[in-house]
């Protein structure tokens, strides 16, 4: 689905497609490990993500990798991670958020109108945290623009501030 | 607004973290068997001091770590940041 939110000449924001999220917790040093779990490598490097066999992992953290795949796959992912011999933790937080996708060239504008981050330090494929107003949100720069996350019960609030961001930017 | 070194994350803004009180208080050992007075020291005993602090803060709205600040009460000025765990940087003296 690609619900519209809003558009702004060439820039767009849409909601983003139902995907499974998988927030996984182990020490730094398990990290090989847990990339032999996930399929693929997991990223050492802060705020950058790996990707692999459809799935993404955003390394948030330093013990914290999101695996971000098809909806369909979230329980075979989930179940190689099930009899791991290395202390973890996965949570299926897929339901608790929602993400916005933010396309065209004043995409950055519309995320600064919330966010304090200096977003040119987030090249492709960068992820972090950060706020946008007052919630949190994940922020991740794809190929094609960003994806931004929240919880789900902040979503009304983040969908008007976007919109009055937007407002502010389309008038003369 | 102060902007703040995250050890994980970069610089970022003061509104991402929460402040979290003095750093490097160590918990009695033995807490059970410890002399009230030695227990209300580790509780509320605090340095104050005007100059150079060594404070724990939390990249809240971030990577979610605690880490060490050493900031300028006087000025405000963060003078360095550092892991967790780690002994107090050179910039900001003794432990
Ligand atoms: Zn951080």
């Amino acid at each position: 689905m690609s619900d519209l939110i809003l558009t702004l000449g060439d820039t767009s924001a849409s909601r983003a497609p139902d995907e499974a999220q998988l927030l996984l917790h182990g020490h730094p040093r398990d990290r090989a490990a847990l990339s032999a779990l996930a399929g693929f490598d997991l990223s050492d490097t802060m705020l950058a993500s790996t990707a692999g066999s459809g799935w993404h992992a955003l390394h948030l953290s330093p013990d914290e990798w999101l695996l971000v795949g098809p909806n369909g796959g979230r329980g075979d992912m989930a179940a190689r991670f099930a009899e791991a011999p290395i202390v973890l933790s996965l949570v299926d937080i897929s339901d608790r958020s929602v993400g916005i996708d933010l396309t065209g060239p004043l995409a950055d504008d519309l995320l600064a109108g919330g966010c304090p981050l200096d977003l040119a330090t987030l090249s492709p494929g960068g992820c972090t945290r950060t706020l946008f107003g007052k919630v949190t949100v994940l922020l991740w720069r794809r190929d094609d623009g960003w994806r931004m996350s929240h919880a789900r019960s902040y979503d009304a609030y983040v969908v008007d501030l976007l919109c009055a961001v937007a407002e502010d930017l389309a008038s003369p | 607004m102060l902007l703040i070194e995250c050890p994980h994350c970069g610089p970022r803004a003061e509104i991402e973290f929460r402040y979290s009180g003095e750093a490097h208080m160590v918990r009695p050992a033995a807490a059970a068997a410890c002399d009230d007075a030695t227990w209300a020291a580790y509780l509320y005993l605090r340095d104050n001091v005007r100059g150079e602090h060594a404070e724990r803060w939390r990249h809240t709205h971030g990577c979610g770590q605690f880490f060490n600040v050493v900031r300028d009460t006087l000025t405000d000025r963060v003078v360095t940041t550092y892991p967790a765990g780690h002994a107090r940087s050179a910039a900001g003296g003794e432990i």
